[in-house]
């Protein structure tokens, strides 16, 4: 059962990991071609603004990928010299708390994706293509689900540890 | 009540809950308790993509990666030791430069302990330099390169804060090169004391640690003489190291095969998701407390008690090693939207509180019990704490001993930004 849920939640991983590589590339090579374009006094109107809001969509796929790997920032000074045996314990706790505020962010996230829908606003125009603002604002919901996922994953991981199974 | 959902979060917060989870928490109650929406919260997370030069944080982050993936380290540490090692206390001092650059171009996210590390503790025990000693200048130097540009936290800082990012850049300069110098200063003494030979010099030998690290040389000239000399702004900067990096260490060096690319950008990453997210989070409960006033109150409740800036400064200080020592990035995200406008009323300038902030942030990093260096040196070295305590404690005296001078005398971080007119 263990082992089913870890490969179940690194074949998510790696599609999160693959999309996030995809964007990183796009990134790396957007904000260069538009150093070398600036020089030229040339540039694309658009960059600017799909650059930031890429920043988003790779931050939240890492936020996704830092609770895969449990790496987010936590207190973990506080666990220094307790036994062994409390530890997963503590893990559990923080992962399933961790979820559980996540639900709420996500609630609230998606209220707000869900107006910003609703208002038809235009993110950004590239060539003929309009690009609305809930597709840059889908990254939060989108980005707190997974995050809750991986908290999920880890808390199930995290209690059959504590239980011995 | 709210006492109450305070003592539940520290309770989360003793049990590992993420940083980002219990900001979360504690802006979504805030909300709540004042008849606002909790999407309100979410508002200030989408304002992230409003952050100028935002787009550095990823670039930067994933340029230091791969740097710190490649044998950059060694090819560094070879030339700081050809170039400096015939001097008196010379590979010391080679150490400290080599660590700081280092620091400052991959993050200052404790990489530099893993990668230097291993290098330079045998490299100063063979010259003879004592044992606590080594340990003590690789763990104070993990964090050295704080203060000079690029390094991530400054960045960072520069967001949170509303600064511009060359002029904290700029300031943190000079006090970062006053700790170098002291350290220097320090080593000199030691390999005196400890009758150290220097290494003699040799044409030869630097030649060719230059022409092995010849792609690797004009980087701090490509990001520091790009940004001051008008070439780039701070982002583009990042741009440029991103993909020179990628090219010198990916198709030139050959030492990051591209096979192992991806899993360098997502390890980045890792990094850059758990900054933002914390970022988000701090941003939304930022919002609740400047609609609070509650920067305004921490000002009247303090200057009752302290009057003048400087006694400000002196408690600042001591509560930001505390509170740097627990988490740096967090700390900045957390600390810093409310200590910003209490320091403003107290008349302190921004860029001089900034650049007291980082070196804070510099010396949290090594301060026992808790500081990262401390464990990362420990799991290292594998020595056991209370060693690494004692090692690091003349260390920590010069550093507090820096941040004093730095803190009383402003013009030392300010005079670089008056000087390039970022002031």
């Amino acid at each position: 059962m263990r082992d089913q849920l870890r490969k179940a939640e690194a074949r998510l991983a790696a599609a999160e990991g693959a999309l996030l590589v995809a964007l990183l590339a796009v990134m790396v090579t957007l904000a260069f071609t538009q150093v070398i374009l600036r020089h030229f006094g040339l540039g694309l109107l658009w960059g600017e603004t799909v650059l930031k809001h890429l920043v988003l969509w790779t931050g939240f796929l890492g936020a996704a990928l830092a609770a895969a790997a449990e790496k987010h920032f936590a207190w973990e000074a506080a666990h220094v010299g307790l036994p062994e045996r409390l530890k997963p314990w503590l893990r559990l706790t923080a992962n399933l708390s961790g979820a559980a505020i996540t639900a709420l962010l996500l609630k609230a996230s998606w209220i707000y994706f869900s107006d910003d829908r609703a208002s038809g606003a235009e993110l950004v125009a590239i060539g003929g293509l309009i690009v609305r603002s809930w597709v840059a604002s889908a990254s939060i919901p989108l980005g707190f689900a997974l995050v809750m996922t991986h908290m999920l994953f880890k808390s199930a991981d995290a209690a059959a540890e504590a239980f011995g199974r | 009540m709210t006492l109450l959902a305070l003592a539940g979060l520290a309770a989360f917060a003793l049990a590992g809950v993420p940083v980002f989870a219990l900001m979360g928490a504690l802006a979504l109650y805030l909300f709540h308790g004042v008849g606002i929406q909790s999407s309100a919260v979410i508002i200030e997370f989408s304002r992230l993509a409003s952050l100028p030069s935002l787009i550095a944080v990823p670039l930067f982050t994933f340029a230091g990666y791969l740097l710190a993936e490649s044998r950059a380290p060694q090819r560094l540490v070879t030339l700081a030791e050809a170039s400096l090692g015939w001097l008196p206390g010379g590979v010391a001092v080679a150490c400290l430069c080599a660590c700081a650059l280092f620091t400052a171009f991959t993050g200052a996210s404790g990489v530099t302990i893993i990668a230097l590390g291993g290098l330079i503790f045998p490299l100063l025990r063979r010259q003879g330099y004592p044992e606590g000693f080594c340990l003590g200048l690789i763990t104070t130097t993990g964090s050295l390169g704080l203060m000079f540009p690029p390094s991530l936290p400054i960045i960072l800082y520069a967001l949170v804060g509303k600064i511009s990012i060359d002029t904290l850049f700029a300031a943190a300069l000079v006090p970062g090169l006053l700790l170098l110098a002291a350290l220097s200063v320090y080593a000199f003494i030691v390999a005196k004391r400890a009758n150290v030979k220097p290494i003699p010099f040799s044409w030869e030998a630097l030649r060719g640690a230059a022409r092995a690290a010849a792609w690797e040389i004009p980087l701090p000239l490509i990001v520091i003489g790009g940004i001051y000399g008008g070439f780039f702004t701070a982002s583009e900067a990042a741009a440029v190291m991103a993909f020179y990096v990628m090219v010198a260490e990916v198709l030139i060096y050959k030492d990051v095969p591209w096979r192992k690319l991806p899993e360098v950008a997502r390890e980045s990453m890792i990094l850059v998701g758990a900054i933002l997210i914390v970022l988000g989070c701090a941003l939304g409960l930022t919002s609740y407390m400047i609609d609070q006033e509650i920067p305004g109150r921490i000002f009247t409740f303090l200057h009752e008690h302290v009057h003048s800036p400087w006694g400000f400064l002196a408690l600042l200080n001591v509560f930001l090693l505390i509170v740097n020592m627990v988490e740096i990035f967090s700390a900045i995200v957390i600390v810093v939207p409310i200590i910003a406008p209490v320091a403003a009323l107290y008349g302190i300038d921004a860029v001089h509180l900034g650049a007291l902030f980082l070196l804070n942030l510099e010396i949290g990093y090594m301060t026992p019990p808790l500081g990262l260096n401390l464990f990362l040196a420990s799991r290292r070295f594998n020595k056991p704490l209370p060693a690494l305590y004692l090692a690091v404690f003349p260390f920590w005296i010069l550093l507090v001993g820096a941040l004093m001078v730095v803190t009383y005398c402003p013009g030392l971080s300010l005079w670089l930004p008056r000087l390039l007119k970022l002031q």
